[in-house]
């Protein structure tokens, strides 16, 4: 895997983090 | 270079995400992930169980880039979002351990990460096992920093 793709996917693994962090964040609140 | 695009990634992620005024509890998380990450990485290498290449600056066998990027920045994000709910708490802890295990997967695709005596399902396993210790052991700390912000309530 050449480093273009690797930085790419990289940043698709870290926008999944945010959302994941967000949603949880919003879940969090509404069931809490 | 790998080493060094994950710890970007991984700053980049943490600024967007971090409560700064969290950051005094919950930079232990944080420092918990960073000693297991290198703990767990001595040990295993150590063991031939796999190795990294082209660390760039190379602390205890592993990457600093990686021990200071994703491993600590991960760890503070992880606690600072740690939910309240016994059940979600799992489900956090499944999530997050696909994540590192898909950014384990780019790495060892790059040929930075060989893998000896290894595979991703043990991968998977021990990241399930060390985030369901560090929410036990953070849990305490992410209490103090909700009610920091909410102004010192009791949730």
């Amino acid at each position: 895997m050449n480093l273009a793709v690797f930085a790419s996917l990289s940043l698709l693994v870290a926008v999944a983090v945010y959302l994941w962090c967000r949603l949880l964040a919003w879940f969090d609140r509404k069931i809490g | 270079m790998p080493w060094a695009i994950s710890f970007v990634m991984a700053w980049l992620i943490f600024l967007l995400l971090v409560r700064l005024p969290l950051l005094g509890y919950t930079v232990w998380g944080g420092l918990g992930a960073t000693f297991f990450q290198i703990a767990n990485d001595w040990l295993m290498i150590r063991q031939d169980l796999y190795h990294i290449e082209q660390p760039l600056l190379p602390i205890l066998h592993s990457s600093a880039f990686f021990t200071f990027g994703p491993a600590l920045t991960m760890g503070i994000l992880f606690t600072q979002y740690l939910p309240r709910a016994r059940w979600l708490q799992a489900v956090n802890v499944v999530v997050w351990a696909g994540l590192f295990l898909a950014m384990e997967t780019l790495l060892h695709r790059t040929g930075v990460l060989v893998y000896q005596h290894w595979n991703p399902g043990l991968s998977y396993f021990l990241d399930v096992l060390v985030l369901g210790f560090l929410t036990w052991l953070v849990e305490d700390l992410a209490t103090h920093a909700r009610r920091q912000d909410i102004g010192g309530a009791v949730l």
